[in-house]
């Protein structure tokens, strides 16, 4: 037996760890960076999709009444549930849902009207 | 010896990945940044375009059209008329509009054209915000002026 030779493996130890912590540090980085890739593309899709129904929903102007049928193509497109609610009506979003506020104007018997419209968008 | 270079071995490789990760960790700090400054900047000129056409078909509490009567008293030039609208008749517009506002109260509806020195309403608070982001969108509401709604942040 070589003198210091302590075995095929012993011997590559020291430098073992190190690759072993730089491939740990380095698939972290990966791994955290595709987290927020996928997080902000989920935020992303959320906000696009809020946007595409308050088109959709908004799309002649002046509304009548909110059908969030009208939207519900663009929901199924972007893979997302939806919710709408007018000014301080119960709004039973979920925690994690998205909220965005639109200003909208609303006619009633002749009289247009302004009101708060929430939409909640959640995967 | 060989122990030596194969720890050497191990530490630049370290080093290497160190660096690797490091780049990327930049990158995914740059792409989350720049998208939630895009999140808010669609959202915010989506709520600012659908307020405003929103505000087109308004009437005030005196059922005459929102954008009629402001048409009329923005060519008055007097920042007392436009201040005793907003304060009257058009008192429930701009409530509602604050209330919808994603900015709340940093909400302000601006006239350009006027020549007025301050010419946002709420007049003279827009001079006391310390605001970085601003989102705007306007409209000619006459060929001499544009209303402006802006968001401050």
């Amino acid at each position: 037996m070589k003198k210091g030779f302590i075995g095929p493996i012993g011997d590559d130890l020291p430098s073992i760890i190190s690759i072993m912590l730089a491939l740990g540090i380095f698939f972290s980085a990966i791994t955290y960076t595709l987290d927020i890739y996928n997080q902000k593309k989920v935020d992303s899709d959320l906000l696009k999709g809020s946007v595409e129904i308050a088109r959709a929903i908004f799309d002649k102007g002046l509304l009548t009444t909110v059908n969030p049928a009208l939207a519900s193509y663009v929901g199924k497109s972007y893979a997302l549930n939806y919710l709408t609610c007018m000014d301080e009506s119960p709004c039973s979003c979920p925690a994690n849902s998205y909220r965005f506020s639109y200003l909208v104007a609303m006619s009633s018997s002749g009289n247009n009207e302004l009101h708060k419209l929430v939409i909640c968008t959640w995967k | 010896m060989k122990g030596q270079a194969a720890v050497m071995d191990g530490l630049i490789f370290m080093l290497i990945a160190s660096g690797a990760a490091t780049l990327l960790l930049f990158v995914s700090g740059l792409y989350a940044s720049s998208t939630n400054g895009q999140i808010a900047s669609i959202y915010n000129s989506e709520y600012l375009g659908n307020a405003l056409i929103a505000l087109h078909y308004a009437k005030d509490t005196d059922g005459n059209w929102f954008w009629n009567e402001l048409r009329t008293k923005l060519e008055t030039k007097d920042k007392g008329t436009i201040e005793a609208y907003f304060n009257s008749a058009a008192s429930q517009i701009w409530k509602n509009i604050t209330y919808s506002s994603p900015a709340g109260d940093r909400t302000f509806i601006c006239f350009d054209g006027l020549g007025l020195t301050d010419n946002c309403y709420p007049f003279g608070k827009v001079s006391l915000l310390s605001s970085t982001t601003v989102y705007t969108y306007s409209v000619k509401i006459t060929p001499e002026i544009d209303v402006i709604l802006k968001l401050y942040y």
